[in-house]
């Protein structure tokens, strides 16, 4: 005679509890999870701070016309000063995933 | 655990707190694994992707609003990830590949006598609803109702679910439901 319970059973037993090796499968997992994600915010911050500083120089570009030839390079210069300082805090990142969980 | 505990462990959980959060794992993994092992058959794809459904929890915590158990929440979780893995053939096929060796690993996996292999055969015919209602409820202390919200189906179509797809595994074993209530 199957019942549910036996027709489960032969369908897959439930796990032994507990099993702390998920646990810390699971943690590692959630771990994987926040640096990828971090990575990404990095990523598109990056993009977002490259082409803006692009989109500056052409602005400089634009305007030189009317201003004289050393405005544009200082222009430049600037900019690529501040989009250099935008990219190293980009790359440097955040803390370690899950160091804000830490107990303090 | 006792509903007072988990919301406590769920509250600290929310705040980022990874041990209650584990509690929280040590509680739910039995169910969430079990679900998984019946619904896909495979010891180490179910876990593989348990452990991807709880790291999604912890993400999401805060849109849990309580009104499905939290259980169920993390089964709907699952149920998601694994309807969405088979949509991406080519990721689960190399997901197979590269989980092989560790299929072996899994000590506490059944040997496949002719009887499971007619049960899986059975179960992999079935609409993935319908699939994912019979792993839920069969064998498990799951209602109705909290694979209706788990699955995010009404409960009469869960109800009817339930007992066509029972009748399909019965029929695979060769039995009927007269047989099996008699």
């Amino acid at each position: 005679m199957h019942d549910d319970r036996s027709l489960a059973a032969l369908l897959g037993e439930a796990p032994q509890t507990p099993d702390p090796g998920f646990r810390f499968d699971v943690f590692a997992r959630v771990s994987a999870r926040a640096r990828r994600r971090a990575a990404f915010e990095r990523g598109t911050l990056q993009v977002a701070a490259f082409t803006g500083a692009g989109l500056v120089l052409a602005l400089i570009q634009f305007a030189s016309a009317a201003s004289g030839a050393w405005g544009p390079m200082l222009g430049a210069a600037g900019a690529l000063a501040l989009s250099g300082a935008v990219a190293f805090t980009v790359i440097k990142g955040p803390k370690a995933a899950l160091a804000v969980f830490r107990p303090a | 655990m006792d509903a007072a505990s988990e919301a406590r462990l769920l509250g600290l959980a929310r705040k980022g707190d990874m041990r209650a959060f584990g509690s929280l794992v040590d509680a739910h993994q039995p169910a969430v694994r079990a679900f998984l092992r019946r619904l896909t058959g495979s010891y180490a794809d179910a876990d593989d992707i348990a452990q991807d459904a709880f790291a999604r929890t912890w993400e999401v915590l805060n849109r849990y609003d309580g009104r499905a158990s939290l259980r169920s929440f993390i089964c709907g979780v699952a149920f998601q990830y694994w309807r969405r893995g088979r949509r991406a053939e080519g990721r689960r096929l190399a997901r197979d590949t590269a989980y092989a060796d560790l299929e072996d690993a899994h000590h506490d996996a059944p040997q496949m006598t002719p009887e499971r292999l007619a049960l899986r055969r059975a179960m992999e015919d079935l609409p993935p609803d319908q699939r994912a209602a019979l792993a839920l409820c069969l064998g498990q202390d799951f209602t109705h109702q909290e694979a209706a919200e788990a699955l995010k189906l009404p409960l009469g179509t869960v109800k009817s679910h339930i007992n066509r797809g029972r009748a399909r595994l019965q029929a695979a074993l060769g039995l009927n439901a007269e047989q099996n209530d008699a």
